[in-house]
């Protein structure tokens, strides 16, 4: 008997178990993870679950019966330690090791530690269940938040904060939120519909200092203003955990390097989501990409590897992000060069940002314009070519563009 | 009982439970084809399947939101295309078939 142990119980890891049951394999699968928790989803963490619409149980990828009826045996509360690859085998942190014929790493990432000055103050993060249970324990004593890094989670946890009523200050180091993902036209909106919800939002202004003095955090930013807060969350980015990778003299730069179909330089080991820096078949580039749409669709791709049956991916990427009740959606990865066109009026609620390249559209996102978003996710997998006339033009459906440009491009069995 | 029948005419039958959504009751059973990367909040579109006509009738018709992510999806859309996290299974789906596209995306 086979066995394919898999190290990181989160989405990829999840998802890789079940897809290898999907894709015929009868042997052997080990889930290892370092969490307490059974594999459960973490874009919900600081949206519906933050402002108490999920519970625990929806969070799950699957019930529990779904492993057990698979035969995926869990070990959680178990982080790996080690990787032997001469003898195959995983050394777990309780003294046990692992032997495995195929071994699958799909260990995540972890936030970006913030320290601030010389006050070794640091910031919170939001990134496990166990982080969002406590903060939603926090906030929901009240309180004051100060949230530093005006990306997704920043700004989702703002959201979720300032509608349970707390009093919210976000800092952004950059001179406007989403700067690294997001067009100025969405970063605009987004900026208003925070201040419009009554968080205190500043941009061009980083953390110079925090001190704790009478029960309460002191911000020094780098303005010389003081924020007072009873809590500082930091959303400054993950960071790929790739040591166990790399411990194991696999090839690492930024993210365990993996081609495209999720296979690592061992032929006997695969990787799969955040923990990766993969070569990407559509973008036709090096990318570590950080969602969950690429940690389950590239642990599919990875089980079908591990099954003998490897295929490359051609899809674009895509992500969206809730905040209050506005849905951000965006398809594809423009580049720097990337020519933006605004469709319809961004001083309403509802309008789109098309990336075109060379005549071809690269991307799109889209405010609160979900049909925008899902023909264009068809569309830049299509590498469909479209005139900027056609992408800032509202009354033409980007669905009736779909229909002009059949995708051409080679699509996944 | 809830029969999920893929693409290529492989059934699933599924003992969902009441209350919780068509796409979990999918993913709990390892049914392929039904994706859901969003988690059921209706922002992916990649748990679209088709109902049949005899139940069609029973479900809450789709919002505004679930129109519009039906009107992008890949394959084609018909009157029976609905976003299955936005179904939650009732006792009276009993013998549904729900026919899964051969692609989510």
């Amino acid at each position: 008997m086979k066995t394919v142990v898999i190290v990181g119980a989160g989405q990829a890891g999840s998802e890789l178990a079940v897809a290898l049951r999907q894709n015929g394999f009868s042997d052997r699968i080990r889930l290892v993870g370092a969490e307490p928790h059974l594999p459960y989803q973490r874009p919900p963490l600081s949206k519906a679950f933050l402002h108490g619409k999920a519970d625990q149980v929806a969070l799950r990828t699957r019930a529990p019966d779904a492993f057990t009826n698979a035969g995926i045996e869990i070990e959680l509360d178990t982080a790996a330690v080690g990787i032997d690859r001469r003898t195959r085998s995983v050394a777990l942190a309780d003294g046990r090791t692992l032997r495995y014929d195929k071994l699958a790493l799909t260990t995540g990432g972890s936030p970006r530690p913030l320290r601030f000055g010389s006050g070794h103050v640091a910031g919170r993060t939001l990134h496990t269940l166990d982080d969002a249970i406590a903060l939603r324990q926090e906030l929901q004593s009240g309180g004051t938040l100060l949230i530093v890094g005006g990306g997704f989670i920043g700004l989702e946890t703002a959201a979720a904060a300032a509608d349970m009523g707390i009093a919210v200050t976000l800092v952004e180091a950059q001179p406007r939120v989403l700067a690294r993902t997001s067009p100025p036209a969405v970063s605009a909106f987004v900026e208003r519909e925070h201040r419009n919800h009554g968080v205190d939002l500043r941009t061009g202004v980083s953390v110079r200092s925090v001190a704790r003095r009478d029960g309460a955090l002191h911000a020094q930013l780098s303005d010389d203003t003081v924020i007072r807060a009873d809590l500082i969350l930091t959303g400054v980015g993950i960071a790929a955990n790739d040591t166990l990778a790399a411990t194991a003299q696999l090839a690492v730069d930024d993210g365990v390097l993996v081609d495209a179909t999720a296979r690592t330089e061992d032929p006997d080991i695969v990787a799969a989501g955040d923990c990766t820096r993969q070569w990407h078949g559509f973008l036709g580039r090096s990318v570590r990409l950080e969602s969950v749409q690429n940690a389950t669709d590239q642990a599919r791709t990875a089980a079908r590897t591990l099954c003998g049956k490897p295929t490359e991916r051609f899809t674009a990427p895509w992500f969206w992000s809730d905040q209050y009740d506005h849905k951000l959606q965006m398809a594809g990865l423009p580049q720097t060069g990337d020519t933006e066109i605004v469709r319809g009026d961004p001083s309403t609620n509802s309008f789109s940002v098309v990336y075109l390249r060379n005549g071809i559209i690269t991307g799109l996102h889209a405010v609160n314009q979900p049909r925008d978003f899902t023909a264009a996710r068809q569309l830049v997998t299509a590498r469909a070519a479209m005139t900027g006339d056609e992408a800032a033009c509202e009354d033409l459906p980007l669905s009736e563009l779909m229909k002009r440009h059949q995708p051409t491009a080679e699509r996944r069995t | 009982m809830i029969r999920f029948i893929e693409a290529d005419g492989t059934p699933h039958p599924v003992e969902a439970a009441v209350g919780q959504s068509l796409k979990q009751a999918a993913l709990d059973h390892l049914v392929p084809g039904i994706i859901g990367d969003c988690g059921g909040c209706a922002s992916c579109g990649t748990c679209h399947a088709y109902i049949d006509d005899k139940h069609l009738p029973l479900l809450a018709p789709a919002d505004e939101n679930e129109e519009m992510i039906l009107e992008g999806i890949p394959t084609p859309r018909t009157a029976n295309s609905r976003l299955t996290c936005q179904i939650p299974v009732t006792a009276d789906m009993a013998g549904m078939e729900v026919h899964i596209p051969d692609t989510q995306f």
